[in-house]
Formats: structure tokens, sequence, C-alpha cells
């Protein structure tokens, strides 16, 4: 029995542009769907279009078999706009209410599904009292509240942290396996999700490309990466790392028969064990894995590290800082020193609350430090620095990219080399994730700073965007520029750090090369690392 | 910010509620009695002390003692009427009565601040929703959603200004180029937060917000409990509006300060009975912890 | 059209309420006007509330005006080192002018209301509700006229607004507080606050000058890309929110 089955949906907005062509989709009744594809490619259409009340305004052909809207629940992905309501508790019942229920039943369903996702604890906050992860799962909660039958997600995680991402995630497949609701998530990270989907999408330019089981989307990703020409590893392979590794070896044992592909972790680790006695009898083990292990290895830096107290080479060093916001609260950094040296891509990796943005402000001398100093390097020059916030859109205030550049001062050489120059009679608003944030880049390095600060560059982004950005900081940095990054992606970290630090508490617990860094953490490090760890 | 949120008053009907955080300053913006005034005002020390701390009733003290002086002042140089009279220039006099008079109208214009200042810590903004919403439904959505982006709006201030604030690294700029950033801020402002409501109204749309007539989530009983509570205040405040509407506790400054001093019982009976009714969330917990002992 | 043209005589005839009735309490000394006037003007804000409930609005129409009453307040902090110079007033005559009367009275009443949530009410919480209210409501009809076609119009009903707000709830104390209300008792109060009303007039008008054209783009361009108000505007009917 299907919950909703689409045929021939193709739309088009007012001005012509064709989204969707000719979608076909029968969503059975408690199916897990992962839909996929670049950004730009429809997902948020489709979905849209699925939803009665948000549909977008333009032609729309084909059929849909109805389902009351109210029967379907929606997800946006950013958490904090779609609350509506200033606490928690309102927020659960806001749906209720909009049903007109009784009292008696409101209430009723408001606790049940409070204590479905535990989040009776926290029921009598404000809504900005919580963080952004909790926020999402009351967007979650709210909505399932409502009791659809189909529940639509339009890249929920994205602006999550790794941990939040995670919890969501796992609460989602309970909502999926407990109460049978039928998923659909559209998400561009969906590494975690593979293993779990019953069935995953591909979406390209309006249409589907792959329809099919996990195994079978890995290795139509393999053969549509060989197809462009790419390389299948690095940050916009779309795969997990353990497929990756699988997919590798097969290509250089040129194995024929075909087996099926590692998705986890785990089950990387299980399959390359037992190719690792397999390969004990043909004596290539070695040689093969060496061939793996190249293909993860970081960016080796150059140069040595000066060591401490030095200022050979220093761009700026911070000398044991403390900083707190107010007299009454704790101290957000703790005597926490670090070295920048110039013209590296240096890399600080935190969890949330370990003062990673307040450690950025001090340094673009938006706060001032409570104790400690920060010094000078041996010219006793004070470098120029510029911080590019986590989110660009703080930055906008022109109606068009070329108003914008203009008053920020940017040559065309310079727009040019971050793609911007087609953008340019564009509305800010109107431009993708990813497109804003190198906007946002091109308004900053105007000034051409000797040291660029930036706030979670990636937050939000697709595979290409992430890949996109971080060539472009590359290259800066390769210009002898200095770079300093603050994020929770790993995977990027991995991708373009010289040198990574840990922040925790406050501290800088340890700072060094990115291969070591990745080498050394068994659990804060990447999948690839993981899976390779000793083997 | 209030540091008593769980008094034994604040379980009463949000009706109740609000008729005693509007009644307390609207029975004393009434009041002429120099004294019921000056009761008034000690109460709502006490009330402000009780809901919100020592602090703050310094901090309110700080904050309307030059108005109170105003007005005062205010009262006394543009009205000579009286006959006890202080000193005189040539063509008009000052009397004792028109400061004294003035004086009063001061205490009143603070006690009526102080009162108000209690206003959100005996009737919380969600009590204030779900009575409001009773009748303007749409109204109080609206106020929630305001109230939901006030602490979001201002992060985005402290955003943008991180963001767009680089006066650290320049010489102290002229006020038209400060001015010129504060209205680029604004705009970025402006911007962002209709764009990111416009997901909002989405998020609405998509719960079935305008579907049809909304249900209500919040429910409060109306007990005899409350029934006895809400008796209790009429009683109290019924006196005193009696007293006041049958003339036994008038006081008159012109031409010179006249009261019926017969009436020393009913005075004190009125007075009595207002502290009564103001203090009420405070006596409620002290006999209310005397029950659990029992 | 009919309806609107109706509740707007209606609404007008009740903005029209207090200030007579203000006027009368002053001349007469009523000994208890401090509390009376707040009641005559609570009964003023009444039938835009209950005009608004009927109206039934759809949630692009809703959120606009939460955004601009927040902006409006919070507008404030980003000007805050000189003394009563706010773009308040500026912003609630824009989302007047952009969004019409209606939705003009809101953000201005609205944002008074919730702005003491935050900063603590006081008497003077219906005073400001509807002195700002008025102020977004008249811009309102202004903009759908389009008497503010020239700025110069514009600019001058800025100035004018800012003062007279500033003045209205100096009312509050002069018919609450002070008695008899002689006319050197108002010309002690108005001149005592003369430099802070015309701080506020004139910031108005600087904010007027500088944000009216691009928040008037701004606003245009997403009620285009979202269609906020567009039923209104399709039917050809006069927006009353």
């Amino acid at each position: 029995m299907s919950v909703l089955d689409v045929k021939a949906l193709s739309f088009a907005y007012p001005n012509g542009k064709n989204i969707l062509h000719a979608i076909d989709l029968t969503i059975a009744e408690g199916e897990f769907i992962l839909l996929c594809g670049p950004s730009g490619c429809g997902k948020t259409t489709l979905l849209r279009c699925m939803k009665a009340q948000i549909a977008p305004v333009g032609t729309r052909k084909g059929s849909m078999s109805d389902l009351p809207a109210k029967e379907i629940g929606y997800v946006f992905q950013n958490p904090e706009n779609q609350i509506v309501t200033d606490t928690v508790r309102h927020e659960l019942a806001f749906g209720l209410e909009n049903m007109g229920l009784q009292t008696e039943t409101i209430r009723r369903r408001v606790a049940e599904t409070a204590l479905f996702f535990g989040i009776d604890e926290w029921i009598d906050a404000s809504v900005y009292e919580i963080s952004g992860g909790q926020k999402q799962l009351l967007n979650l909660a709210s909505v399932i509240a409502m009791r659809p039958k189909l529940l639509l997600l339009d890249e929920p995680v994205s602006q999550l942290d790794p941990l939040a991402r995670k919890n969501f995630l796992d609460v989602l497949l309970r909502v999926n396996r407990e109460l049978g609701i039928a998923v659909v998530l559209s998400e561009h990270h969906l590494e975690e999700m593979l293993p779990l989907a019953d069935r995953v999408l591909f979406m390209e330019a309006g249409a589907f490309h792959y329809e099919g089981d996990a195994q079978g989307y890995v290795r139509y990703m393999k053969r549509r990466r060989a197809e462009q020409k790419k390389k299948l590893y690095g940050l916009e392979s779309g795969i997990s790392a353990a497929a990756e590794i699988a997919c590798f070896w097969e290509q250089e044992r040129k194995e024929a028969k075909v087996e099926k592909l590692p998705l986890t972790v785990r089950e990387g680790r299980q399959y390359l064990g037992k190719k690792k006695e397999e390969g004990k009898e043909t004596g290539q083990w070695d040689q093969q894995i060496e061939k793996i292990k190249e293909r993860y290895r970081k960016k080796e830096s150059v140069k040595e590290r000066g060591t401490k107290g030095s200022r050979k080479n220093v761009c700026l060093l911070i000398d044991h800082i403390w900083f707190q916001y107010q007299k009454q609260t704790p101290f957000v950094l703790k005597g926490l020193e670090l070295r920048i040296e110039r013209g590296e891509f240096h890399v600080i990796l935190g969890g949330n609350g370990s003062g990673k943005t307040t450690l950025l402000s001090i340094l673009g001398k938006r706060l001032y430090a409570n104790r400690g100093k920060i010094r000078l390097g041996e010219d006793r020059k004070l470098p120029r620095i510029a911080l590019l916030p986590q989110n660009p859109k703080a930055m906008f205030s022109r109606d068009t990219v070329e108003e914008e550049l203009q008053e920020a001062g940017c040559t065309e050489k310079l727009a040019e080399s971050l793609g911007l120059l087609q953008l340019l009679s564009q509305h800010p608003y109107d431009l993708s994730g990813g497109e804003q944030q190198r906007l946002g880049l091109a308004m900053v390095l105007a000034k051409e700073p000797d040291l660029l600060l930036l706030d979670e560059p990636t937050k939000g982004l697709d595979g290409v965007a992430k890949k996109r950005i971080g060539d472009d900081l590359e290259t800066y940095v390769r210009q002898g520029h200095t770079v300093l990054c603050v994020t929770h992606d790993v995977d990027f970290a991995a991708a373009y750090a010289d040198v990574c630090s840990l922040l925790f508490e406050g501290e800088i617990l340890s700072t060094e090369s990115a291969q070591t860094f990745f080498e050394d953490n068994a659990f804060y490090t990447t999948d690839a690392d993981r899976i390779l760890r000793g083997i | 910010m209030h540091i008593r949120p769980y008094t034994l008053f604040s379980t009463l009907h949000p009706v109740i509620l609000l008729g005693y955080a509007l009644g307390a300053p609207i029975l004393t913006m009434c009041m002429g009695n120099p004294w019921c005034l000056l009761v008034s005002f000690g109460c709502a020390l006490v009330m402000e002390w009780f809901y919100l701390g020592e602090q703050f009733v310094w901090q309110g003290i700080r904050g309307t003692w030059l108005l109170f002086l105003l007005i005062m002042i205010l009262n006394f140089m543009t009205n000579h009427r009286g006959m006890i009279i202080l000193f005189q220039t040539r063509t008009r006099r000052y009397t004792l009565e028109s400061l004294c008079y003035g004086a009063a109208n001061g205490l009143l214009l603070c006690a009526v601040i102080f009162w108000f200042r209690c206003f959100s810590a005996v009737l919380s903004n969600q009590k204030f929703l779900y009575l409001f919403g009773r009748r303007f439904q749409t109204a109080a959505l609206l106020l929630s959603m305001i109230l939901k982006l006030f602490p979001e709006t201002q992060y985005k201030i402290t955003q943008i200004r991180m963001a767009q604030d680089d006066s650290a690294f320049q010489e102290k700029e002229a006020l038209k180029v400060r001015l010129k950033k504060g209205m680029r801020q604004i705009s970025c402002l402006l911007e962002w937060s209709m764009e990111d409501s416009i997901e909002t109204a989405d998020s609405m749309k998509a719960r079935g917000y305008g579907a049809g007539r909304r249900g209500q989530y919040e429910r409060y009983h109306f007990t005899s409990y409350d029934l006895g509570a809400l008796a209790v205040m009429l009683c109290l405040s019924g006196t005193v509006i009696m007293g006041m509407v049958l003339g036994k506790i008038t006081f008159s400054y012109y031409p010179t300060f006249t009261w019926n001093k017969e009436m020393l019982v009913w005075n004190v009976l009125i007075c009595f009975c207002e502290a009564g009714f103001l203090l009420m969330p405070c006596w409620m917990e002290v006999i209310g912890a005397g029950g659990r002992r029992r | 059209m009919g309806i609107c043209t109706k509740s707007i005589a209606f609404q007008i005839a009740a903005l029209l309420l207090p200030p007579i009735f203000l006027a009368v309490m002053a001349v007469t000394a009523y000994p208890y006007a401090a509390a009376a006037s707040i009641a005559v003007i609570l009964l003023a804000l009444l039938p835009f509330f209950i005009g608004f409930e009927q109206k039934k609005p759809r949630p692009r129409d809703l959120v606009p005006i939460a955004v601009m009453s927040v902006i409006a307040s919070l507008g404030r902090a980003l000007f805050a080192a000189v003394p009563n110079f706010k773009p308040t007033t500026a912003i609630v005559m824009i989302t007047g002018m952009q969004f019409g009367p209606l939705a003009g009275f809101l953000t201005g009443a609205l944002s008074a209301l919730a702005s003491n949530m935050f900063l603590g009410q006081g008497p003077w919480t219906p005073w400001q509700m509807y002195a700002w209210g008025l102020i977004g409501f008249l811009s309102g009809i202004a903009g759908q006229r389009k008497w503010f076609r020239r700025s110069g119009v514009l600019y001058f009903a800025g100035f004018l607004a800012g003062i007279l707000f500033d003045w209205f709830l100096n009312l509050q104390y002069l018919i609450g507080y002070i008695r008899p209300v002689s006319w050197q008792a108002i010309v002690l109060t108005y001149t005592a606050g003369l430099g802070f009303d015309l701080v506020h007039g004139s910031s108005t008008v600087l904010f007027l000058m500088l944000l009216e054209k691009p928040w008037g783009k701004k606003l245009h361009r997403l009620k285009m890309k979202y269609g906020i108000l567009s039923a209104q505007e399709e039917k050809g009917e006069e927006s009353c929110i």
C-alpha cells in the first residue's frame, strides 16, 4: 500500500525555468527514502510540491494521489526559523491548536510527544534557551504531534554540529521504525544514513538518475564519477569512506566478482580484515594498503614549526589569554595558548561551547581578553586581520552582488577567481549557501588581510561547495597569507589544514600537523582514518 | 528575572492575577488620601522586594526620585492656592499646601511605576498571552512571535556588529561615517530578519495555520479556592472603594489641609484593608506555610 | 472595499476619542484622570484588535508585522549612544506606508507592548501603544493616498510625528499628576523636554531620509518574491492589513 503516489510531475517557475521533469515516485507505507543530489537539483521544489500548503508558485503538470495535507509533516532546514512561538510547550501545541482540537486532546498529545522525544525535561524552557539540535528536535516533535502519515524533511541536519546531527538522525530513525511513519529525507551528507535507507533516490537537474538500494547507489556513484573523470574520494564523493576504500580495493585488484560493499566504519574494518587474510596468501596486501593509505594522506606541512616562545615566522602569538563574558559567568577561555605562523592554513577543531567563536572575536578585536596578551611576530607589525562570520548574511545590506562587491572594494580579478562574475546582477539572498559564502569571502578578501579568520565556513554547504571554498582558501594561503579557521567539520579540516589544534573547554590541548593530528586521534578524526587505523 | 516565580499566589487563576496586577496601580491612581498613598507606596516597595529582590528596589528608587522631584516642583511652581505661605515674590506666592500636594502626586506616580514593575512578575508573559489570546487569538500569537523574535534578533544584531564593525582597526571615525555604518547594519538586520521570517510563515502554513478556528493549549481551572481568594480580594478592595466613594477618607489640600478627624477609625480600617489587598501575595505565602506545618 | 472604508472610518473615530477625553479631563481637573486616561486609551485600542481578528490574516501578513515590531524596538540598541535618538518612529511609519494602516497600527502598538515586556511595563505602556499605533495608522493612510510622494512632506510628517509622540507622552504626567493644569505648568513641562523632543523629531527625519528609499525597495522585493499581500493586490482591493 502506498502513502503517496506522484505521477509525471513537472514543475516550472513563473519565469519559465523548468525545475522538475516528469517525476514518478511511489512512497510505500513506512518507507525510509533518502533523496540526494547536488544543490539546485530540485530536491526542495519536489518536497514542497508534495506538501500542498507550501507548494511553490508556478505551473505544475502531472498528478498526485490525495493525501490530506495535514497528514504530511514537513521539517525545514533552518532550526530557528521554523519555530513560531516563544516557548517549547506552545511550539509543540501550535500545530494541534491549528487543527482546532479540544484542549484536553491537545494537552494529552503534547505530553505524549514530549515523552516520546525526551523533550519533557526542557518543555518549560524558552526557545532561545535551547541549543540548535534541540530546536530541530522540537520542530520534528511538533510535526509528529500532528500524527502525519508521511514526513518530508528538507536537509534538516545541515545546520547542526556533528553530534546533534547524529542525535537527530537517531530520533528520526525511531520515528520511522517505532511509529511506522514514512520518511523522505533530503540530505547531502548522507554517509551515516545510507545503511538505514530503504531506498535512495539520486536527483539531478530535476529528474531521478538513480533509484534503488544503498549498494546500488554506491556502485552508481562510482561509475558516475569514473565517467566524469573525477576522483572517487574527497569532500564531494557523496559516499561513505568505507565504500570508497572498498571501491579502491576492487579497482586496484581489478576484481571482477561483485561483492556487498561495506557502508559503515565497522563494515569497512571487517572488509579490510578479510582482505588482509586473503592478501597474505597472494602477498600483495602491503603494497595495496599502502596505495590506499596514500590517498588519504593529509597535507604534510613543508616547514618546521617554531618552538614555543620564539617569534620567528610568527603571525600572532596568543599568550595565555583568559576571557569571560560577565563577572558572574565562568571563564570561556582559560589560559589559552596558541601560535599562529605565517602562511599556514590553521584549523581549530572543537565542540560546542568550547570557546571557538570567542577566540575568533578576540583575535578580530571585537572582544578583549581579561588577562593575557596577543603578541606580534618578529617585525612587531600588527597584521591586517579580517573576520568572516559564521553566517555571511550578517554582511549583506545591498540589493545586488555587484553593489556589495563595489562597496567592499573588491577587484574584478578577485570576483572572477571566486566565480562571482556571473552572479553580479543577483540579489545576495537569492544565491545558494555556497555562493553566499563565496560572496562573503570576496568581501573580506577585498581588504587583502594578512590573517583571515573564518567561523564555520562549511556550515550547511554540500560537498561541492565545500570543496570550492576550500580550494579558494588554499589558493589564498599559497599566496603567502595566513588562514585561521574554526570548525566542527573534521573532513574539511583533514582535506585542507596544514596545522590542526584541538580546543576543549577554553584551552588548546594539542597543535600538530594535520597528518599527526588525525592519526593520533582515535575518535575525533575522519571515517577513513578510523577504518585504516592500525591496519 | 524574578526571585519568587512559584508563589502560592501564582497558582491562582490568571484572571485573578490580572485583577491584582491591574487593580493595585489603578486603586493607587485613584487615591487622594496621603495616608492611603503612603501605605500603597510602602506596599509597592515590599512587593517589589518580594518579587524582584532588594537590588530592584534600589534601582527603582534611583530611577524614580527625579520624576518625583519634577512633579513636586512643577505643582509647587505653577499652583499658588493654599493658606500657609512659604515665600512670596511680587506676582505670586508659594504655599506649603501646593508643595505637599505636589509631593503626594509625585509619590502617586512613583507608586504606580513600582506597581507596574511588578506586573510581569505577578502575571507572567505566558499567562498574559493566555488571557489576551482568549479574545484576541491572532494578536496573542503575534505577540508570542514577537517575544520569540526578540532574543533571536538580539543575537543577529551582535552577529552583524561582529561582522561589520572593524572600528578597532581604524582611527576614530567621524560621526557621519559611524552613522552610515549604523544605517548599513540596520538595513542588514531588516533584510536578514525578513528573509528568515518568510520561512517562519511557511512553517506556520505547513502546520495548518489559518485552516479554521484554533484550539487552545492553556487551561486554567477556576476552583473554589480561586473563588475564595477572589472573594477576599473583592472584600478588601471593595471596602477601600466604598470608603472612597462615601467620602470617608476624603482629604483636601486647599484652601488648607482638611480631613474628617472623626473618621479616624475609618481611616485606619481602610488603610488596613488596602494593605491587606496589596500585600496579598505576601501574606498568602506566610499563611500557606503555616498551614503546611499544622 | 465598502467594509474597508467603513471600518477605517470607525477606527478613525476610535483614534479621535482619547484626545477629546483627555482635553475634557484637563479642563475640568478631573481627580481620577490618571486612571481614567489609561482606560480611555485602552478602549480606543480595542477596535483595532477586533478588526485585526476579523481580518483572519495569513501567515505571510503576520510575520512582517512581527519582524518590524521587533526591529522597531531593538533598533534603538544600535543607536543607544545618543539619548532619545531612536529609529522606532521612522520604522513604524515605513511599515505603515508599505503594509497599510492596520499593519502600521499593530506594529506600533505591539512594539511598545512587547518591548515593555522586557524593559518593564509602566503606566506609559498604553500611551505608547496608542501613540505609535496612531503614527503607524496615519502613515498607512497617507501611504495609500500617496500623500508622501514628495519626500519633503514625508520628512515634515516624520519630524512632527517624533515631536508629537513625546508631547503626547508628556500629557500623561500633565493630566494625571499635575493639578490644575495651568498654562505655566504646560510651558514648564514642554520646555523642559524640548531638547529631547527635537532629537526625537530630527532623528526620525534622519532615519526616514536614509532608510525610506532603500527599505521601500527591499520590502517591495520581498513582497514580489514571496507574495506578501499579493492576494489583495490581485483583487484590486485596498489592502487593509
